[in-house]
């Protein structure tokens, strides 16, 4: 199993991409992003901190799939989820704004 | 006149002495080992009583409690991570810990002692690396849950963001 959190050459530490989810780290409020689920997972929790609520999202295990981002401000940072409880992985993606 | 033989008993004959010179090795040896037991014993409470009596500590006002199982396999395992795990470990995890507090456990009173001492480490630790989007994460936490009062997490948030700058500028 991928260590949860690997040390490049710089040595700083990064945040995880857990082997069955991987996206990308930053997104645009109220736009969307693409994730690859591992072959184990069928949905996908985004979760906004600004009003802690939680959304599910069906995909489809082993491919691409484009998933919502909440219209929330920049600087957010969306927590994506696969699985459930103490085994779940995670992806903290976050939200930065076009405009001026 | 006639004279009658008269049995005496002969005198019972004196047991031997033990042999002098094993005698005098069991003893010496006797004295040898009560002298070095003696001795140690009497070092150890010299030491003890040498040491300065530490005086009784008082309950801190924001000590982290004893966390009581819950029966929630799961919860009892982040108020593991909040309270007793080290800090390396609760780093590591912080993603979980902290996303599985917003979305779960938003009113567990333990956890917020885990999200007390990463940002204590974190304003106070300036060597440890903890990635910009962490620092974000619980700073987010902090600002759209209800910490307890007591624990003073939302007086740490502008030192929180000092930090995160400093390492969203390092990255």
């Amino acid at each position: 199993m991928k260590a949860l959190l690997e040390a490049p050459v710089s040595g700083r530490l990064r945040l995880p991409q857990g082997g069955g989810l991987r996206g990308p780290q930053t997104a645009t409020p109220g736009g969307s992003i693409t994730v690859n689920v591992g072959p184990n997972d069928s949905s996908i929790q985004v979760t906004d901190p600004t009003t802690q609520n939680t959304t599910t999202h069906k995909v489809e295990p082993g491919k691409d799939t484009t998933i919502p981002m909440p219209n929330a401000p920049g600087g957010t940072m969306v927590r994506v989820q696969i699985g459930k409880g103490l085994n779940a992985q995670f992806l903290v993606v976050e939200l930065q704004s076009t405009g001026p | 006149m006639r004279l009658d033989p008269v049995y005496v008993l002969a005198p019972k004959k004196t047991p031997r002495p033990a042999s002098t010179r094993r005698m005098f090795l069991l003893t010496g040896g006797a004295f040898v080992a009560g002298a070095a037991v003696g001795g140690a014993c009497g070092y150890s409470m010299g030491v003890a009583a040498s040491q300065p009596q530490e005086a009784p500590r008082q309950p801190e006002e924001n000590a982290t409690p004893e966390y009581e199982k819950s029966g929630n396999h799961e919860l009892d395992e982040l108020r593991r991570l909040a309270v007793k795990a080290p800090l390396d470990e609760l780093f590591d995890k912080s993603v979980m810990f902290l996303t599985m507090q917003m979305s779960d456990y938003k009113t567990d009173p333990v956890l917020w002692y885990g999200v007390d001492r990463m940002s204590k480490e974190i304003i106070d630790n300036p060597d440890r690396k903890v990635d910009y989007m962490v620092i974000a994460v619980v700073i987010e936490n902090i600002k759209f849950l209800e910490p307890p009062e007591k624990l003073g997490l939302r007086t740490m948030i502008p030192k929180l963001k000092l930090r995160r700058d400093e390492e969203k500028q390092r990255k």
